[in-house]
């Protein structure tokens, strides 16, 4: 079989298990997962090119799983993502889609690529602005960001006025990206590639997940502070010592850990802050919860003079504390 | 015969800027070998004119060369103005002799109260220690710090000995007997024979023969030049405080003997002082080595008395036996008593000594600081201080001491007036009582006359003597010091009573145990007074003692469980005006100690699996503890006896203490505990920050809060492993529905925190994205919850978080949780393995944990309403055996809320809506399955 340039159809869909079906994109690629081929015997679902004379020129069956919702209600039917490749034959002409028997899908393929308006490309602040002209048909259009390693991303795009304006700081930390334009039309696609561009850099946000802001710390009680570090994308980042520091009402904790022990020993309010620092400078405050620490019970009070009966030599700072602290 | 008066001194004294000296007492000396001669005393008119005569008897205690050397003595009142000894009129011959003696009226006065801490400077010596140690390595290249060390430091040891002297030389009779006792525990044991000859000699009514006469003027010129050396250079001890500290061992010296041992501490003290100034002044003054070693090696030998070779050391002076054959090359000192060779003489016994001794059976100290000080003591500390009459009575001579006749009355009350009737009370300054410390109190008496002084008896005064500060001052060697002037004391009774000790030993713990007494105890002063004690338990009272001594005890038993009040009132029959003292006791008297064992502890940090009723069960405890994780140590108990205690206690890990969780900080006796029930068991919390390590041991102390003695505190080592585990990455994305509701990011916190407390990972790889999903209006998005949509919205996360991961996923590196706060979704969330994304729609912790368990790679458990799903994942589906509901065997422990869990069903099950929890069988899969992706 003499396939078009090599390349494949590439499709994402949904198919429920009674046979409703959505094409999310159906586009041309040189290059496709291996899994996207897999094909199964029996499949509900089977995917096929017909020729121009309605010869079946190749078909595949896609591996499909429908999965079960978590609920208390009656069991829903099933809905499939599909994702399949399907190598391209230089005599297809219609591209077709079959559940359990019946025809669900049917579109014909052109036989040449869409023709690429005039692209132009310029980046304002953290926005990349791809124009296509008078092409103002967005629905032809895919958006992709092709990072250096290979991999292609799909940062989110706004069509207006005749371009897309690309959301750079979604791509923060990722150094450089070539944006890629894909036109796509009855299944065949061009594609413009541009000049790397510069990614914004990625910015430290933090997160205190340990005490909730508001929640209610028991006098005398050791518990952990926890914190977590990551970009302005939400990705994980190394918890640096020096540069992330914890303050409690303004005071610098002695241990300086992700994980940090505290030892409430003084009722009220208290402001827990998560502070990135540069060179021992405030840079800024990532995170800030507030807690309140309640005063000792009458309980504490007398749990605590019983251990200093029983062990002198433990310190109870927290017995004369907790005193004064009624 | 010989002739007296045939030597008249008509003299003139004026001040030095030209007023006369009038009023003031002359005094004529004949310059000896060891103490100087009386010769006369007169007082100058108006015009400062004097005149003195005397005759050769006055003098003449010598058998050759028998003209005396003549020297004055000035005085205003007891202090001395003028002292002429460095002008001296060497063999003055008969006759009529005219002099004029100008007096400097630049005269510093010290006032003893000044004084405080040790006489030496600790900092400075151990400064000198190290640079002294330094270099003598740099010249041997060998370490001398052993040897260093070996320099004793004299007097040191003595943290407040000029505070004693201070007190001494003010009157305090207290602090008279401490500083004594300290100068004799410096216990150098040996006396320089100069010395102890001196004094001797000074206190023996003899015949001297003047054929020996020494060659006074040579002394004093090299005292006066050794005091040019010596005090040009900085020294290791204070010379004005030595000095002070020697007219204080004057004071309190009880007899001539006694003088001459504390003397001789001193003196050999000050031996060593000599040899440390030298090797100081070399040290500091970067002096040659070698020089600096010859002088470490002399001091070593002097100080160290109990060194050896190598460096000559003297022989150990404890145990020395006098008269034994002792070899002692160069031994300038000899052990008390003094032996010279015959037996030592008793007072008003003929001395018997050889008269040649002081040339040739007395080997002088160095002629430097320690010679200085030997004459100062000879010439000016002891004739000085027995002049104002302030040492024993056999040495005072012409003092007109104070002496106190009477006090009135002599039972007082504080705040009361009493009167003191004498002699001698002029200058008066102060009236002296002690407190009840030993301590004195001085207080300002409201009049003063020669004969009589009344003062009003201070708040604090206490038993005993009473006396008088009459400020005198006396001119030593180096300066003139204030000292209290001696007298005879008084005595008083301070009427009211005090209780210096009421209490029961052992403290305030007591049970009832017939076995056991209560031991009270008191020390009321005076001793005369009328002391009564009486207990009262639970309202009865009984008097125990009726006139008690005023130091007593006595023993109680504890047979009745109360509180116990003892009582003591005490009246002084003296001075009933005064009033009574009173104090109490409370102790209770309380049950019995319960008794309990300690069986078993299990560690949860969410499930776990342990049975109550079989501790020894091998599976215990079998879940391992996973790091960074809050962990709950359940303490079982059971009580044997005293079942209406309640029991508490504390956890140590690791030099950190941990209180209990238990709401109430204890729990009740129970016989069989049951683990479902939260407080019977004894809970602990080492939170998340702390729980890391292995082979960690936490210790459990237990006991009664009834046990009212503690004696019965239990203790149990359990060991624990944390487990380091990958922590689930997890990123939260809000999702805003097309009509605006969105879960706030504390909401969204607060359940996603909730969920974690019911899955096998940290809480450390949270994360949540600043931004929000916003749901595209009029797409399957839209209405995802009805119409299935999850896997599009999931996708479109995915993508929007460019991880690309939609499905399957390019590589799994975090799951992403969409969370949706639409109300009424009929579809709580949906997910599929291997995908890592999932959508919620309802706000609840167990529909959270339940699906982020599915992107991990966990199925249903199925109970017969979930179908197990006919996917790839690593556990398709599972089910409890023998519990085909889906309720778990264990029980659970819900740390946020801290207590038990029961009627649980397993959290990937459809059962139950909330009360769901991941069973040990899908917490050990899912905390693998973790491992594996991680």
């Amino acid at each position: 079989m003499e396939t078009k340039d090599f390349s494949f159809i590439i499709l994402e869909a949904l198919v429920s298990e009674t046979g409703a079906f959505q094409l999310l994109r159906g586009y041309e690629s040189t290059t496709a997962p291996s899994a996207f081929r897999r094909s199964e015997k029996n499949g509900d679902l089977v995917i096929s090119l017909i020729g121009s004379n309605s010869e079946v020129l190749d078909s595949l069956m896609p591996e499909i799983k429908y999965p079960k919702g978590c609920t208390t209600a009656a069991t829903r039917p099933g809905t499939a993502l599909v994702n399949a490749a399907i190598p391209l034959h230089k005599q297809a002409s219609i591209i077709r889609m079959e559940h359990k028997g019946n025809i669900i899908f049917e579109s014909k393929i052109n036989d040449v690529k869409p023709a690429l308006p005039n692209v132009q490309l310029s980046t304002k602040d953290e926005v990349a602005i791809v124009s296509v002209g008078n092409d103002t048909n967005q629905e032809k259009f895919w958006i992709g960001a092709l990072l250096k390693d290979g991999r292609m991303l799909r940062p989110a795009a706004a069509f207006k006025n005749g371009a897309f304006y690309v959301a750079l700081n979604q791509l923060a930390g990722l150094v450089e990206a070539r944006i890629v334009l894909e036109k796509t039309q009855d299944f065949r696609t061009s594609q413009f590639t541009s000049e790397p561009i510069k990614l914004p850099a990625s910015e430290i946000t933090g997160l205190i997940v340990e005490p909730l802001n508001g929640s209610k710390w028991p006098f005398g009680c050791r518990g952990s502070l926890i914190a977590t570090i990551f970009d302005n994308n939400g990705k994980r980042m190394e918890w640096k010592k020096d540069q992330i520091i914890w303050r409690i009402n303004g005071e610098k904790t002695k241990i300086n850990k992700q994980l940090t022990p505290w030892f409430a020993d003084k009722a009220g309010q208290h402001t827990i802050q998560l502070v990135l620092m540069d060179n021992e400078k405030e840079v800024k405050i990532l995170d800030e919860v507030e807690i309140k620490v309640l005063p000792p019970s009458v309980e504490q009070l007398e749990y605590f003079k019983l251990l200093k009966q029983v062990r002198p030599e433990i310190e109870v700072p927290l017995y004369e504390a907790a005193k004064t602290q009624k | 015969m010989k002739n007296d008066n045939n030597f008249v001194i008509q003299g003139t004294v004026a001040y030095s800027n030209g007023k006369p000296g009038d009023s003031l007492y002359v005094e004529v000396w004949d310059k000896d070998l060891l103490i100087p001669d009386f010769l006369g005393r007169t007082i100058t008119d108006n015009q400062g004119k004097f005149k003195i005569m005397f005759g050769e008897s006055a003098y003449n205690k010598w058998l050759f060369d028998c003209l005396p050397d003549v020297f004055f003595k000035v005085y205003r009142g007891t202090s001395i103005v003028l002292d002429s000894r460095q002008t001296t009129y060497w063999n003055l011959r008969p006759g009529i002799h005219k002099i004029e003696l100008i007096i400097n009226q630049s005269h510093d006065v010290l006032c003893p109260s000044q004084w405080h801490g040790p006489i030496i400077n600790e900092k400075l010596v151990e400064g000198f220690k190290s640079k002294l140690s330094s270099i003598l390595f740099d010249l041997n290249g060998e370490d001398y710090s052993t040897e260093v060390d070996l320099l004793r430091i004299p007097f040191s040891g003595v943290p407040n000995l000029m505070d004693l002297t201070g007190e001494v030389l003010s009157g305090n009779p207290i602090s008279e007997r401490i500083f004594r006792e300290t100068i004799h525990s410096l216990g150098y044991g040996a006396v320089p024979l100069k010395v102890a000859a001196a004094i001797w000699h000074s206190h023996q009514d003899n015949e001297c023969t003047c054929a020996k006469k020494p060659k006074g003027q040579l002394l004093a010129i090299k005292k006066e030049s050794k005091k040019q050396s010596w005090l040009g250079n900085t020294q290791i001890f204070d010379l004005n405080h030595m000095e002070a500290v020697m007219a204080a061992t004057v004071a309190v010296a009880q007899n001539t003997e006694e003088l001459i041992q504390l003397t001789g501490n001193l003196m050999l003290g000050l031996k060593g002082v000599d040899e440390l100034n030298t090797l100081f002044s070399l040290t500091i003054n970067g002096a040659n080595p070698i020089d600096i070693e010859s002088a470490f090696k002399t001091a070593v030998r002097t100080s160290a008395f109990y060194g050896f070779p190598p460096f000559d050391g003297f022989p150990p002076f404890d145990g020395f036996t006098p008269n034994d054959s002792w070899p002692l090359p160069g031994n300038e000192f000899i052990p008390w008593p003094p032996s010279f060779g015959w037996p030592f003489p008793e007072p008003g016994s003929s001395p018997g000594f050889d008269p040649n001794l002081p040339e040739f059976g007395i080997h002088e100290l160095d002629p430097s600081l320690s010679t200085h000080f030997e004459n100062c003591f000879i010439f000016n500390v002891i004739p000085g201080l027995h002049r104002l009459g302030i040492g024993f009575t056999g040495l005072i001579y012409g003092a007109d001491n104070y002496v106190i006749e009477s006090v009135e009355p002599d039972h007082a009350c504080p705040r009361e007036v009493i009167t003191i009737e004498g002699t001698n009370f002029d200058g008066t300054t102060t009236v002296n009582f002690i407190d009840r410390t030993g301590g004195s109190i001085s207080v300002a008496p409201s009049s003063v006359s020669a004969t009589r002084i009344t003062v009003v008896l201070p708040e604090n005064a206490a038993t005993g003597p009473v006396w008088l500060y009459i400020p005198v001052n006396v001119g030593l060697c180096l300066e003139t010091y204030v000292v209290a002037k001696p007298g005879v004391r008084g005595n008083i009774i301070v009427g009211r009573p005090s209780i210096t000790t009421f209490e029961v030993i052992g403290g305030e713990c007591y049970d009832r145990d017939p076995s056991r007494n209560i031991v009270l105890r008191w020390n009321v002063q005076p001793p005369g007074a009328e002391i009564e004690i009486t207990l009262d338990v639970n309202g009865t009272t009984h008097t125990l003692c009726s006139g008690c001594p005023n130091i007593g005890t006595l023993t109680q038993r504890a047979n009745v469980v109360g509180v116990y009040t003892f009582h003591i009132s005490v009246n002084n029959p003296f001075a009933e005006a005064c009033g009574s003292a009173s104090d109490t006791v409370v102790l209770e008297v309380k049950e019995v100690s319960p008794n309990f064992e300690i069986m078993g502890v299990e560690l949860t940090q969410a499930i776990q699996v342990f049975d109550a009723t079989n501790f020894e069960e091998p599976t215990n405890n079998s879940i391992d503890m996973i790091a960074n994780m809050d962990t709950v140590l359940r303490v079982y108990f059971t009580v044997t006896s005293g079942h209406t205690f309640n029991f508490t206690g504390f956890l140590e890990l690791n030099g950190t203490v941990y209180f209990p969780i238990n709401t109430r900080g204890y729990v009740p006796a129970v016989v069989t505990p049951l683990r479902q029930e939260t407080d019977h068991t004894l809970n602990f919390m080492i939170p998340a920050a702390d729980a890391n390590g292995l082979n960690q041991n936490a210790r459990i102390h237990m006991y009664s809060t009834g046990d009212h003695c503690f004696r019965l505190v239990k203790t149990w080592d359990q060991p624990i492993s944390w487990l380091e585990r990958p922590a689930l990455p997890l990123t939260i994305r809000r999702i805003r529905e097309s009509h605006g509701l969105v879960v706030s990011p504390s909401a969204a916190l607060v359940t996603v925190r909730s969920a974690f407390r019911k899955m096998p990972s940290p809480m450390t790889a949270i994360s949540l994205h600043p931004g929000v999903h916003q749901i595209r209006e009029g797409t399957t998005e839209d209405n995802f919850c009805t119409d299935g949509g999850y896997y599009q919205l999931a996708l479109s996360i995915a993508y929007e978080h460019n991880d690309n991961e939609g499905y399957p996923p390019a590589g799994h590196s975090s799951s992403w949780l969409g969370l949706y706060s639409r109300i009424g979704c009929p579809v709580n969330g949906m997910m599929a393995w291997p995908s890592t994304s999932t959508c919620i729609s309802e706000n609840r912790p167990a529909v959270v944990a339940h699906e982020i368990m599915h992107t991990v790679g966990l199925g249903h458990t199925v109970t017969g309403i979930e179908e197990c799903e006919n996917v790839a994942q690593p556990v398709a589906c599972h089910r409890l055996p023998g519990r085909s509901d889906g309720l778990l065997d264990q029980i659970p422990f819900d740390i946020d809320n801290n207590t038990t869990v029961t009627g649980a069903s397993d959290l990937q099950s459809y059962r139950d809506y909330n009360n769901k929890w991941l069973s040990p069988e899908l917490w050990v899969l899912g905390r693998d399955l973790m491992d594996t992706r991680y």
